[in-house]
């Protein structure tokens, strides 16, 4: 088998369309504290060039794209930090399409992809929840096929501000199953909860008899639940990989312009090594990346080894990354007013979510010592 | 899982393939790991590759790739190669791997006063050069270290001056590798001492023996291996068709080859480290501390990266191949897989624990009485790895200028 290693004039072309929508990463700071319509407005703009269709199908109105096809596109939102639920909507459209569910597809795919609605995944990997606290989201069948969601989730990614969920869920014989909900329904309670990352809300979800259509239950429900948490770590760490990009010319810009002892700081050889280091650990999160969408479609065991080895080390980088753009800043750096500790935040959560780094490196050994 | 270069590259791929498979003589991939300890410059594994290559099905297959102008086939045809690019030699080490027979090297050396010559020799210099090291009858060393000018290349002292139609060298050499088996050395000197820094020096060929005036003192490596020297070049003489580039050109010349090194061996060296990493782990099996969770997290990080060295190999062939600019991160190629070396043979002592510090035994009566086994050499050999052709902080220091554009 073969894989295509460079990206294509659409997928640059792509990438270089939604860098630009996204706006100057230096005004990201004032887009993150700008009201709900400047969101709105660049969630729109995505939709409007069908960026949520890519991975979706044909026949709900997708484009039946490749994960190289929006890779890039990753990476760039990981360098604007725009505060929108783009990666949660497209893990739930992904999941819903690989699901055998084609009631709740008809009904609910169509609007996500076209960007009227928009998703959280209220899943184990996407939810801050202390250890000692698990998620406990129970589902019972109606008489009429529907669902009934009772209980509550931790702190979840983006479900306080989107209108729709994907949900874990325990049936009555302990099995999982995942679900889709309106939010907009009354029987549940969203609680915003403040955690480090302002960039990215979390909510508390509450389920008192909730209707939820059904996705998958048992195995399939195992299934799609794994690829989704595979799927969540790699599309972070593609985010990763340009929020670590984005702090690199933070530093970049910082100690070319800075000037003491007579000369700009980024003379010091000190300085020029520690970026020069950094430069190696971001082409290799590059790398990476590419290489994890290059394999995706084709071959799934490397797709698996590709994200365990993305996720583990973007995140790394990403963290190494924001903490040189604070300390090559000086006092500064450690200011509300700077960016960098958007950056610092964004990793560690990045580093919780779906599985940390050390989870995802003895899980590439069990791999490479099984062989 | 190979990459997509098109049909004409695929093509050429099984054709190789099958050319391969047809000559290569039976048990030759048995007759010893080929592919173990190739990753240091010099190598460590070495008694068990010396070994390797006085098999007489070596030296078959040595006779069969030279009849097929398979040993440099990168060189032009009217020296003895094929004048393949860099993605078909790419192609060529990819499947001479797959079969886990060896390339024919002429020493470390070649690649690099080949890429001298063809940048800047003459058709027949290139033919008079480069021949004779395919047929294995010249074996280079390089003479551009000396002891007060490692890092400080252009600032070598080592003098050139002109008697008739001959050059005339005098100096000191040092970190001569793989001394012991050339008779060739190419060199840097300075022929035109009042010129600016980078107008100073000349790149020549010279003969390395004693009749040429040349002293040699090895000197022992923390290996306990005598791996180089020090020369001292008492008017060392070699005709004024030897400079190549011509006078004054020598720092010129010398930079050249070294950004060729990024279009040459990084474009499949990923494969000897992966192999390498295969051998650790099963060394992790064997000894059960693969159980070891700190281990396997070493292990899982150093497969990461040899997986990027991999895939931004395949990507700079990619791009040859679509006729593309290298990327950014070749300049980095050097930093990252040395970094890593040293990185793995602390980590395979680590494997290997406190009985891993037990050197082979010595017969009575030999030579060498410091031997290693191939992870303590990995992890001595590996110190050198950072420093040679180039060091770590020269390395940064390089991206920091060429790629960041730091100020200075």
């Amino acid at each position: 088998m073969s894989i295509s290693v460079l990206p294509s004039p659409e997928q640059i072309e792509l990438r270089g369309t939604v860098r630009r929508l996204l706006g100057d990463p230096r005004e990201a700071v004032d887009r993150l504290t700008a009201n709900h319509q400047a969101h709105r407005r660049v969630w729109d703009a995505l939709s409007e060039i069908g960026f949520f269709g890519i991975l979706a199908p044909q026949e709900y109105g997708g484009f039946d794209g490749s994960l190289a096809d929006v890779a890039g596109s990753l990476v760039e939102l990981g360098r604007a930090m725009p505060p929108i639920p783009v990666l949660t909507s497209l893990l739930t459209i992904h999941t819903l399409t690989h699901s055998s569910a084609d009631d709740a597809k008809a009904r609910w795919l169509p609007p996500l992809i076209q960007g009227d609605r928009s998703a959280a995944v209220v899943v184990d990997g996407a939810c801050l929840s202390a250890a000692e606290d698990p998620s406990s989201i129970a589902a019972t069948p109606r008489g009429d096929g529907s669902w009934s969601l009772q209980g509550r989730s931790g702190p979840a990614l983006f479900a306080g501000t989107v209108d729709s969920l994907l949900v874990q869920a325990r049936r009555p014989d302990g099995t999982p199953a995942l679900l889709v909900v309106d939010t907009a329904d009354d029987a549940l309670g969203l609680s915003p909860i403040p955690t480090l990352d302002g960039s990215r809300p979390f909510a508390a979800v509450t389920f008192d008899a909730a209707p939820a259509a059904l996705v998958a239950s048992g195995e399939e429900a195992e299934r799609l639940l794994l690829r989704l948490g595979q799927l969540g770590a790699f599309l972070l760490a593609a985010e990763a990989t340009g929020g670590a990009d984005r702090c690199f010319d933070i530093c970049r810009e910082f100690v070319t312009v800075r000037e003491q002892f007579g000369r700009p700081i980024g003379a010091f050889q000190a300085l020029r090594h520690r970026l020069s280091d950094l430069f190696v650990e971001i082409e290799a999160s590059t790398s990476l990346v590419s290489y994890g969408a290059a394999v995706h479609s084709d071959d799934a065991d490397a797709f698996t080894a590709a994200t365990l080895m993305a996720k583990s080390h973007c995140v790394d980088t990403f963290t190494r990354a924001a903490d040189e753009a604070i300390q090559m800043q000086g006092g500064i750096g450690f200011t509300w007013e700077n960016e960098a500790h958007h950056h610092l935040k964004r990793a560690k959560t990045a580093d919780v979510l779906f599985g940390s780094a050390p989870a995802h490196r003895e899980h590439l050994a069990a791999l490479l010592l099984s062989e | 899982m190979s990459v997509d270069l098109g049909p004409e590259l695929e093509q050429f791929r099984q054709q190789t393939r099958s050319l391969l498979e047809d000559l290569v003589p039976e048990g030759l991939a048995e007759v010893c790991d080929w592919y173990l300890g190739v990753t240091i410059l010099g190598g460590s594994n070495r008694q068990a590759r010396a070994d390797g290559y006085s098999h007489p099905l070596y030296a078959e297959w040595e006779a069969r790739l030279l009849e097929h102008r398979l040993v440099y086939p990168q060189w032009p045809e009217q020296v003895g190669g094929r004048g393949w690019d860099s993605v078909r030699t790419a192609i060529f080490a990819e499947e001479m791997y797959r079969l886990r027979v060896p390339r024919i090297q002429r020493g470390f050396g070649a690649d690099l006063v080949g890429s001298a010559l063809l940048l800047h020799g003459t058709p027949e210099q290139q033919k008079r050069f480069l021949a004779p090291i395919i047929r294995g009858e010249h074996q280079y060393c390089q003479g551009f270290s000396e002891p007060n000018h490692g890092s400080d290349l252009a600032a070598v002292e080592t003098k050139g001056v002109i008697d008739g139609d001959e050059l005339v060298v005098t100096g000191q050499k040092v970190w001569t590798s793989e001394f012991e088996d050339a008779n060739m050395m190419f060199a840097l000197c300075a022929t035109e001492p009042d010129q600016q820094r980078h107008r100073r020096l000349t790149f020549v060929i010279l003969p390395f023996d004693a009749d040429n005036g040349i002293d040699i003192r090895p000197i022992r490596q923390i290996t306990g291996a005598y791996d180089f020297a020090e020369d001292f070049l008492v008017s060392t003489r070699a005709p004024l068709s030897n400079v190549i580039g011509g006078f004054g050109n020598g720092w010129k010349v010398a930079m050249s080859t070294l950004d060729t090194e990024r279009t040459g061996q990084v474009l499949w060296s990923y494969l000897a480290f992966e192999h390498e990493l295969r051998r650790l782990i099963g060394a992790a099996h064997a000894n059960g501390s693969a159980a070891d969770a700190l281990i396997r997290q070493k292990l899982a990080w150093a497969h990461t990266r040899t997986q990027v060295m991999r895939f931004q190999a395949h990507e700079s062939i990619a791009r040859l191949a679509a006729g593309q600019p290298l990327a950014e991160h070749t300049f980095a190629s050097k930093l990252l897989w040395s970094e890593y070396q040293k990185f793995l043979g602390d980590l395979a002592l680590h494997i290997a624990g406190g009985g891993g510090l037990v050197r082979p035994p010595v017969a009575a009566g030999a030579e060498d009485d410091y031997l290693l086994d191939e992870w303590q050499d990995l992890y001595l050999a590996g110190r050198a790895a950072t420093i040679f052709a180039g060091t770590s902080e020269i390395q940064r220091t390089i991206i920091a200028d060429r790629v960041l554009h730091l100020p200075r």
